[in-house]
């Protein structure tokens, strides 16, 4: 299973996360039909209760939309799609900035490890 | 439910003894000509006695195995298929506890008389067909037409007979089982146990049988079981006597089905312990 | 609560004078999935056989549904023993065919296809099969009833992590969807995420029963760590949780 979790936060949480991360990189294109919460809750080895909790986020979230008839499916309403994503990346930018601060190094420092580490991939 | 329970423990025995009774019936076909040939052509030497004597010790230990295996599987359809792991399965299955022991006994009955059958016709097979069909319609002729009873009484007490003896195989299977519920109620040794009660029932049943006990019980001699043996055949004539006498067999049977069922059903139903 | 699936009223089972369940008063409701959670020995086993009607108690009530364990209630339960319960002599399609003539829940469809998919024929000889096919036979012809309770005895205990993955997603895709499914293991870890609620059974009695999302909440630690820490604090004899 690649569905990894850790102790600190709630399941349906880091399930939340999981599951808009894979819609934001298209792994659930816009429009397209999301699996049953049955599915999902299989693949990832946790309780139905638990996903639809997941589920119902996306929900809230404006990612998804539950329709009696039709099931879930994903939004079509791109710019959604791409706030949700650009949320993701301020995190993991601010987790870098912080981390590079924490170790001491300035701002250029931290700016020009980040070309240079691109460069090299 | 009976039936499908039935139908799952004939197809386990069915898994193996269809093999056996034919072989049993090729053996004895096979030898039927073997001896045939040898009768007719004097045999000497070692090479041909042995032609003669091979066919037959296969046959005799195809027949001594039928036997057996019979007993075997029949103990261990129910001790492994209903008390051990197989437990778990069968005693899970939507069923009364009586159910699957009906199941079982007549499942067993079924095959039983079907490996005497097939070795009733193997030994006669082995026979002279000329003569054993010549004897058979001699006897026929005889319980059929005799100043005894009629043909009418004669199907009759032969109809008796059957039902009589397919109680008394089942009475030998019930008491099997009763004897290995009864081993189940201990915790360890089931199956040691298991023998000991088999042993300790038949020692009952003989000493219900001996006519010693019965005088105790009676506080008579035996002369009183001649009167009355007396008093019928006074009464009855020979059909009746006769079928008094198979009514007595059965009931002696039917009684004995009875308490060892009651005595299984009870023990499984509430003492049942796996594992 | 007489609506209640499973339903335990001063429940008592003895060997010999020896007490394994102790009073036990349980109520499980329908539609769930419940762990039942305790070292080994503790009388988790006792009490799934209590259940399904292999063993009697020896004192109080249990009802399925409403009924004493019978027939009728083996019609609509599920069970998953800790050990193989197959005949040696039969073979795939026997074992299928039992099934469905004894279940009228049972899904044959549903079964033969998750057989295909573990490439296991139908004249396949049990006898011949791997501890580990065994072992996922048993539990497919289990989850493909469509049963109202799902009674699985340690399900996943001395698995390789493939299996249990193969085995916690077949119980999960198969249960019947307002069915309630008991689970009793002591490698909780591995099944927390699964459950709806929990029920910690402790030489013989329960000690807690209450839904995950409050355990968490209540005593702000995962159901394992709390397992872990309620179970040490007895070992070492320190104080014992009572009810």
């Amino acid at each position: 299973m690649e569905w990894m979790f850790t102790e600190d936060r709630p399941i349906f949480q880091q399930l939340y996360e999981a599951l808009a991360k894979r819609i934001v990189v298209g792994e659930y294109p816009p429009g397209g039909r999301m699996p049953s919460v049955r599915e999902l809750a299989a693949e990832a080895g946790v309780n139905p209760n638990t996903m639809q909790r997941a589920l119902s986020q996306l929900d809230e979230a404006g990612l998804t939309e539950s329709n009696r008839t039709a099931g879930r499916t994903v939004t079509t309403a791109q710019e959604r799609i791409d706030a949700v994503r650009n949320g993701f990346a301020s995190e993991a930018a601010r987790a870098y900035l912080e981390a590079a601060r924490s170790l001491g190094l300035s701002r250029e420092e931290a700016i020009k490890l980040l070309n240079d580490e691109e460069e090299m991939q | 439910m009976l039936g499908k329970l039935i139908k799952y423990d004939l197809k386990s025995y069915f898994k193996l003894f269809p093999l056996i009774w034919l072989a049993a019936i090729v053996l004895a076909f096979v030898n039927h000509f073997t001896l045939r040939h040898f009768s007719e052509a004097e045999a000497s030497g070692v090479a041909e006695l042995l032609g003669l004597v091979l066919p037959i010790l296969v046959y005799v230990a195809a027949i001594v195995t039928l036997a057996v295996l019979t007993l075997i599987l029949i103990i261990r359809r129910f001790y492994s298929g209903a008390l051990k792991e197989e437990g778990y399965l069968v005693f899970t299955l939507p069923v009364k506890p009586w159910q699957i022991v009906v199941a079982k006994a007549i499942a067993a009955t079924i095959v039983t008389i079907i490996t005497s059958v097939v070795t009733v016709i193997s030994v006669l097979l082995l026979m002279d067909w000329a003569e054993v069909t010549r004897a058979i319609g001699e006897l026929f002729h005889g319980l059929f037409h005799n100043e005894y009873i009629t043909g009418g009484q004669c199907a009759a007490l032969m109809a008796e007979a059957v039902i009589v003896g397919i109680v008394g195989i089942a009475v030998s299977i019930y008491r099997i089982y009763c004897a290995i519920a009864l081993g189940h109620l201990f915790n360890k040794h089931r199956g040691g146990m298991a023998v000991l009660m088999y042993i300790a029932i038949s020692i009952v049943l003989s000493a219900l049988g001996s006519t010693v006990v019965a005088n105790l019980i009676f506080g008579l001699d035996t002369n009183w079981i001649d009167e009355f043996l007396r008093k019928i055949s006074e009464a009855t004539n020979t059909f009746g006597f006769i079928s008094l006498g198979m009514l007595g067999l059965f009931l002696v049977s039917a009684v004995q089905i009875v308490i060892y069922h009651i005595v299984t059903e009870r023990i499984l139903s509430k003492r049942l312990n796996l594992e | 609560m007489s609506d209640s699936l499973i339903s335990c009223q001063a429940l008592t089972k003895s060997y010999g004078g020896a007490p394994v369940l102790k009073d036990i008063d349980l109520d499980i409701g329908a539609g769930r999935i419940v762990g039942l959670l305790g070292p080994n020995g503790t009388g988790k086993t006792t009490l799934i056989k209590l259940l399904c009607g292999l063993l009697q108690p020896t004192a109080g009530r249990i009802l399925i549904n409403g009924m004493v364990p019978g027939p009728e209630s083996k019609a609509i339960v599920s069970y998953l023993p800790d050990k193989m319960y197959f005949a040696d002599w039969m073979n795939a399609r026997d074992i299928l065919g039992l099934f469905e003539d004894f279940y009228e829940d049972f899904d044959r469809t549903r079964a033969e296809a998750m057989c295909a998919s573990l490439g296991i024929k139908p004249g396949d000889r049990i006898k011949t099969m791997s501890k580990g096919t065994k072992e996922k036979l048993q539990l497919i012809l289990v989850m493909s009833r469509r049963a109202r309770l799902y009674l699985l005895d340690e399900p996943i205990a001395g698995v390789d992590p493939a299996a249990r993955d193969y085995i916690m997603n077949t119980i999960l895709t198969n249960y019947s969807p307002d069915g309630t499914v008991l689970i009793s293991t002591h490698l909780i870890g591995d099944i927390e995420r699964v459950l709806d609620e929990a029920i910690f059974l402790q030489d013989g009695r329960v000690i807690l029963h209450d839904s995950v999302d409050n355990m968490r909440a209540v005593h702000g630690k995962s159901v394992d760590a709390l397992f872990r820490e309620m179970f040490r604090m007895t070992q070492e004899g320190g104080e014992q949780y009572a009810r």
